[in-house]
């Protein structure tokens, strides 16, 4: 019988006595094997588990350190990969069943960046199929449920990722964020979730949706962890075209205790108002409450036009997502789920213009956040404009009248198309129990700052340290 | 919304036949609501004010 106990630390706790020889590589993964079998049943939320790899890896892991040969904080650490990361000899599904036996040649720039320094994975988690939504839309392999409430979604379109980490299956996971993929489980299963700036993350190996927004980031439990995992997920990739030559930084060395000098903007858009129900906004307005406590200063401010500005993103999402899937979905569009195979065949009618045009729009949006920037160190929002909804809850609406599975990466999606690093943090629970999220964003290559504030925010509250019953 | 030239269920039908949809699928009944969300859309993203900014895309490249 493993011990339990090891599922509900965070990474940088397990690094600490895994550092010390206080503990074995060994058993974190024999604790988390065992959770994982005794869960998944009820979660679902993986597709593929190696617990085979995962005993061999920690075997190797617990002699390298032994031999003194420690790596670092993620030395003998398993982590979860949303099901699109390429993994050499272990089936890629991208949560499709048109892509089923695929199996990888070579591993995905960060799975190895992550081997390289000594984690390891347990598997492939769940996701929306091929990423393309913000709740469940995966026939081939079901739905992930939520752990704080097996009734709810996870969110997506990692949602595996979400359930996996919330569940202490593992104690962090990848997941791409193209709108909000990172971001919105991470808000509804009560984690941690980063997207980073886009480009600084290689994309090598991973399976796109929209090659111009997609990134790869963390989802953990802490803002801590989130530091700990983008000191070895950042960098250039020359197999990845849009890689930015970025200086190598010390995540971890961003984190701080407070947010002095701190200039934060309150984003207070109808776009984003008009959807957010009212325990969210009660969470929120308490977060940005404690934010001033630790020194920042806030002000409200208005983007404008942000109907304009995701209409752009949605457009050049739909193009590159027809692009990469033409040849596929022409073969065997049956093999898709219904509302995905709807999404990418409307590509086929978008005109070359509207491409154009969202290019232009996203142009003039970067133009906005510059300037906003030389007033602003962070921006910041809701996550999500509602808690985690129940599966079977088709009936209820939000405030405008929209579904809550069609909104879930509203408001996130706001800082994609001009690839802005966003944070999600817990920042509140609902009466039934439920996790609620803000969002944090900062200028391009601010992820530093924003992991930091992120930290900051964390090191006054103690949302991030409530666990599931589950 | 801005005004933009309705898709009639005729016009919709031209476009998917040149797609390479045929037109007798039934599936395409299920596909033109998203096709009139994707073009509504679109018609926002024609009322910005663009004027100025070329079509380049986001690259953060050196930094």
């Amino acid at each position: 019988m493993a011990d339990l106990s090891l599922t509900q630390l965070t990474v940088a706790e397990l690094a600490r006595r895994i550092r010390a020889h206080q503990l074995s590589p060994v058993d974190v993964a024999e604790a988390f094997i065992e959770r994982t079998e005794a869960l998944e049943p009820q979660l679902n939320a993986w597709i593929t588990v190696v617990p085979d790899h995962a005993r061999a890896s920690a075997k190797q892991a617990e002699a390298e350190i032994a031999a003194g040969g420690y790596k670092g904080p993620l030395h003998g650490i398993p982590v979860g990969l949303k099901d699109l990361f390429w993994t050499k000899g272990v089936r890629t599904t991208s949560g499709s069943r048109v892509t089923a036996d695929f199996v990888p040649t070579e591993d995905a720039t960060v799975v190895a960046n992550l081997q390289e320094a000594g984690a390891y994975y347990l598997g492939k988690t769940n996701m929306v199929e091929y990423a393309y939504g913000g709740a469940e839309h995966n026939d081939a392999y079901g739905p992930p449920k939520n752990p704080w409430g097996l009734s709810h979604l996870t969110g997506g379109s990692s949602s595996g990722s979400g359930a996996a980490v919330a569940a202490g299956s593992v104690p962090i996971a990848l997941g791409s964020d193209t709108a909000g993929s990172v971001r919105a489980p991470a808000s509804l299963n009560g984690l941690t979730g980063h997207k980073p700036t886009y480009g600084l993350v290689s994309r090598f190996g991973v399976t796109p949706l929209s090659w111009s927004m997609d990134n790869v980031g963390p989802l953990a439990r802490t803002a801590e962890d989130v530091a700990i995992s983008m000191n070895v997920l950042a960098g250039h990739d020359p197999r990845d075209g849009a890689s930015a030559r970025h200086a190598k930084e010390d995540y971890v060395a961003a984190l701080r205790d407070d947010l002095a000098g701190v200039r934060i903007g309150v984003l207070q858009d109808d776009y984003i108002w008009d959807v957010v129900v009212p325990e969210v906004k009660t969470a929120f307005d308490q977060a940005v409450s404690r934010l001033t406590s630790i020194g920042a200063t806030t002000e409200a401010l208005s983007m404008g036009d942000l109907e304009q500005l995701t209409a752009a993103q949605f457009t050049l999402t739909t193009g590159e997502a027809n692009a990469y899937h033409q040849q596929m979905i022409r073969e065997s569009p049956e093999l898709y789920h219904p509302v995905v195979r709807r999404r990418i065949e409307a590509g086929f009618f978008l005109p070359a213009a509207a491409y154009v045009q969202a290019q232009r729009v996203r142009n003039m949006f970067a133009d906005r956040f510059a300037r906003l920037f030389e007033t602003f160190d962070l921006l910041i929002a809701p996550t999500t404009p509602m808690p985690a909804p129940e599966f079977d809850a088709v009936a209820f609406r939000l405030p405008n009248g929209e579904m809550p599975s069609r909104e879930l990466v509203r408001i996130t999606r706001i800082f994609n198309p001009n690839g802005l690093p966003a944070i999600s943090v817990p920042c509140g629970f609902t009466p039934a129990g439920m996790p609620i999220g803000m969002q944090m964003a900062g200028k391009p290559f601010a992820d530093g700052l924003v992991i930091g504030a992120a930290h900051a925010y964390q090191q006054a509250t103690d949302w991030h340290k409530r666990r599931p019953s589950i | 919304m801005p005004d933009y030239p309705e898709l009639t269920r005729e016009r919709f039908l031209i476009m998917a036949e040149q797609a390479g949809f045929d037109p007798a699928d039934p599936h395409l009944d299920d596909l033109i609501p998203d096709v009139q969300l994707a073009l509504g859309r679109m018609a926002m993203m024609f009322a910005a004010p663009v004027d100025g900014y070329e079509p380049g895309p986001f690259a953060p490249g050196e930094a």
